[in-house]
C-alpha cells in the first residue's frame, strides 16, 4: 500500500510519524457505505434477454431467419442508406447468390461427365476470395465496418449481376449477333452501375472521407471481373 | 433500442467494520449476473454423474431456499454474459459454496418442435444434428457411385454443410446442451461475440447426458474427418476439391470453437480450464 510504502521512507529522514498519519483528517470517522450503480455496455438487441428466443420453436428461428435474407435481397434492389443491412449480417443470401451465378457460369451440361467444373470452382473462388480482400483492404484502410459485415453487402450486391447473368442466358437462346451482344452489354453496364451503387451505400460510410475512393476502387475491380466474366460468357 | 441497462450491486461496508455497522455481505442483485471464480473446486468431491455445468452464485446469509441438505451435489449453470462488466465484478465478490446443494427452480424447457413444456429430450434435435454432418461425410465420399458430376456432389455437399452449420449454431446447441453464441453490432459498429449457457435443475441432469454425449462427440469427431479429407485430397492432388474441403473444415471448426467458448464459462484462459478438469478427474479417481 503507498501508505505504508511511503512511511518507513518518511521515518528515517523527518521526524517520525505513525503510520496512515494523514488519513485521519480525511474524516472518516464512520462506515462508507459503498454504493452505485454499474451501466453495462448497451445492448442494442433484445435477442439476449428475450426468453422468448431461447425456447422458441424451430419453425420460428426458421421463418425469423427467411424474413431478414427476404428483408436484405429488398434492401439491395432499392438501396437506400440504411444500417439494417450491415447490423443483421448473415452469409446465406452471398451463399445462394455465389452457387446460382457459378451454376450458371458454367459450359457443357450440368449431369455430364464433362461439366464445367473448373469454371464452376473458379466463379466460387473468385467471388469468395475476392470479398475477402475487398474486406481486408477496408479494415486495412481503417474502416470500422467488422469483417463479416462486408462480406455480408459484398455477397448481397452480387444480386443484379445474377439478375444480369439470367438476362443474359434468356437473350443468348436467341440468334448470335451484334445486336444481340448489344443488348447483354447494356444490361451488363446497368446491372454493373447497380451494384456499384448498392454496395457503396454501405460501405462508404464506414471509411473516412478522404479515403473512400480508396475503399471503393476494388469494389469496382471485383464488380467489374464478375460483369466481364458474365459478359463473355457463351454456352457450347 | 434499449437504454443502458443499469443494476445496482448493492452495499459492501467499510472493510473494517465498526460495532454501529457489522460488515454485510456483499450482495448481489440479480444472480444472472454473476460468473464465478473457480478457485476453491478442485478441493470438493464431484460425483462424476452429476457435474454437469458451472456453479451458481447465491446469496450468502439469507434463507433463500438455495441450501438444502442433500447428499449428492448438483451443479447448476447459469445465464451470464461474457462481456458484462456487472459479471466480472461479481465474480470476484462471491466465492464458490459447490459442496452444498443447490435447488432451484427452473424455468420449464420447452420441447422440441412443438413438443410439450417440460420435455428434456429433444429426438428430432439429435437426429437432424447428426443427419447433415454424416450425410455432408457420406456424400462426399460416395458421390463418384451416384453421379459423375462435380458441380452436383459439390452444390449438394455445399448445401448439408450450410444446413448442418445453421442448424447445429441455432437450433441443436441451444436444444440439446443448452448453449447459444451469436455474433453483435452495436451502434458504433463494434462487433461483439456473446457466449451464453443456460442453467439446468437437477432433475433432468440424467436425461439429458446422453444427449449431450451426442452433441459433443458429433461436434468434435466431424471437423477430424473433414481434416482427414483435406490431407488425402492436398497428397492424392485432386485440388479441385479443396474449396469443398476447406468450407467443410472452416464451418464445422467454427461452430466446435464457438461451443468450446460457451462451455469454457468466463475463462478465458484455456490452461486454467484444463488444470482444473485434470484436477477435478484426478480428484474423483483418488475418491472413487
Amino acid at each position: 500500500m503507498a501508505e505504508v510504502a511511503e512511511s518507513p521512507a518518511d521515518r528515517g529522514t523527518a521526524s517520525p510519524r505513525p503510520l496512515f498519519a494523514g488519513l485521519s483528517d480525511i474524516s472518516i470517522s464512520q462506515d462508507i457505505p459503498i454504493e452505485g450503480e454499474i451501466t453495462i455496455p448497451m445492448r442494442s438487441r433484445s435477442r439476449e434477454f428475450d426468453s422468448s428466443t431461447l425456447n422458441e420453436s424451430v419453425q420460428n428461428t426458421i421463418m425469423r431467419d427467411l424474413k431478414a435474407v427476404g428483408k436484405k435481397f429488398m434492401h439491395v434492389l432499392y438501396p437506400r442508406k440504411s444500417n439494417t443491412l450491415l447490423r443483421d449480417w448473415d452469409l446465406w443470401g452471398p451463399l445462394i447468390l455465389c452457387v446460382t451465378l457459378a451454376l450458371m457460369l458454367q459450359r457443357g451440361s450440368v449431369d455430364s461427365e464433362k461439366d464445367g467444373g473448373p469454371q464452376f470452382a473458379e466463379v466460387f473462388v473468385i467471388v469468395w476470395f475476392g470479398a475477402v480482400t475487398i474486406t481486408l483492404n477496408s479494415k486495412l484502410l481503417g474502416g470500422n465496418i467488422s469483417f463479416f459485415q462486408s462480406l455480408c453487402v459484398l455477397g448481397y450486391c452480387i444480386l443484379p449481376l445474377t439478375v444480369a447473368m439470367l438476362i443474359c442466358r434468356l437473350v443468348l437462346l436467341a440468334e448470335q449477333g451484334p445486336i444481340n451482344f448489344m443488348v447483354r452489354l447494356f444490361v451488363v453496364v446497368v446491372m454493373f452501375a447497380w451494384s456499384i451503387v448498392a454496395s457503396t451505400a454501405f460501405l462508404a460510410d464506414s471509411q473516412p472521407p478522404n479515403r473512400k475512393a480508396l475503399a471503393v476502387y476494388p469494389v469496382f475491380l471485383f464488380y467489374f471481373v464478375i460483369s466481364w466474366m458474365i459478359l463473355t460468357f457463351t454456352p457450347q | 433500442m434499449r437504454g443502458p441497462c443499469s443494476r445496482r450491486v448493492g452495499k459492501a461496508a467499510h472493510p473494517g467494520g465498526d460495532s454501529r455497522n457489522p460488515p454485510t455481505e456483499a450482495l448481489v442483485d440479480d444472480t444472472e449476473d454473476v460468473s464465478l471464480d473457480f478457485g476453491n473446486e478442485e478441493e470438493l468431491a464431484f460425483r462424476k454423474a452429476k457435474i454437469r455445468q458451472v456453479v451458481f452464485g447465491v446469496k450468502l446469509g439469507e434463507s433463500t431456499g438455495f441450501f438444502e441438505g442433500e447428499k449428492t451435489i448438483s451443479l447448476l449453470s447459469y445465464w451470464w454474459f461474457r462481456d458484462c462488466e456487472v459479471s466480472r465484478v461479481s465474480s470476484v465478490l462471491l466465492p464458490v459454496l459447490a459442496w452444498r446443494a443447490f435447488h432451484t427452480e427452473t424455468p420449464a424447457v420447452q420441447g422440441s418442435d412443438g413438443g410439450s413444456k417440460g420435455t428434456f429430450w429433444h429426438p428430432l434435435a439429435t437426429f437432424f444434428h447428426l443427419f447433415f454432418r454424416v450425410s455432408a461425410i457420406v456424400t462426399y465420399m460416395c458421390c463418384d457411385w451416384f453421379s459423375k458430376s462435380f458441380v452436383g456432389c459439390f452444390v449438394t455437399v455445399l448445401l448439408l454443410l450450410s444446413f448442418d452449420f445453421w442448424s447445429v449454431k441455432n437450433v441443436t446447441g441451444r436444444l440439446m446442451v443448452g448453449l447459444r453464441w451469436w455474433n453483435q453490432i452495436d451502434e458504433d459498429g463494434k462487433s461483439h461475440w456473446i457466449f451464453e449457457a443456460r442453467k439446468v435443475s437437477p432433475n433432468h441432469i440424467a436425461a439429458t447426458e446422453a444427449e449431450a454425449r451426442i452433441f459433443w462427440l458429433g461436434l468434435i469427431i466431424c471437423p477430424m474427418i473433414w481434416i482427414v479429407f483435406f490431407f488425402s485430397t492436398l497428397f492424392s492432388l485432386k485440388l479441385k476439391w479443396m474449396a469443398l474441403v476447406i468450407a467443410g473444415i472452416s464451418l464445422q471448426a467454427a461452430n466446435l470453437y464457438g461451443y468450446i467458448l460457451c462451455k469454457m464459462g468466463g475463462e478465458s484462459d484455456i490452461s486454467k480450464v484444463t488444470a482444473n478438469f485434470l484436477s477435478q478427474t484426478v480428484f474423483q479417481t483418488v475418491s472413487c
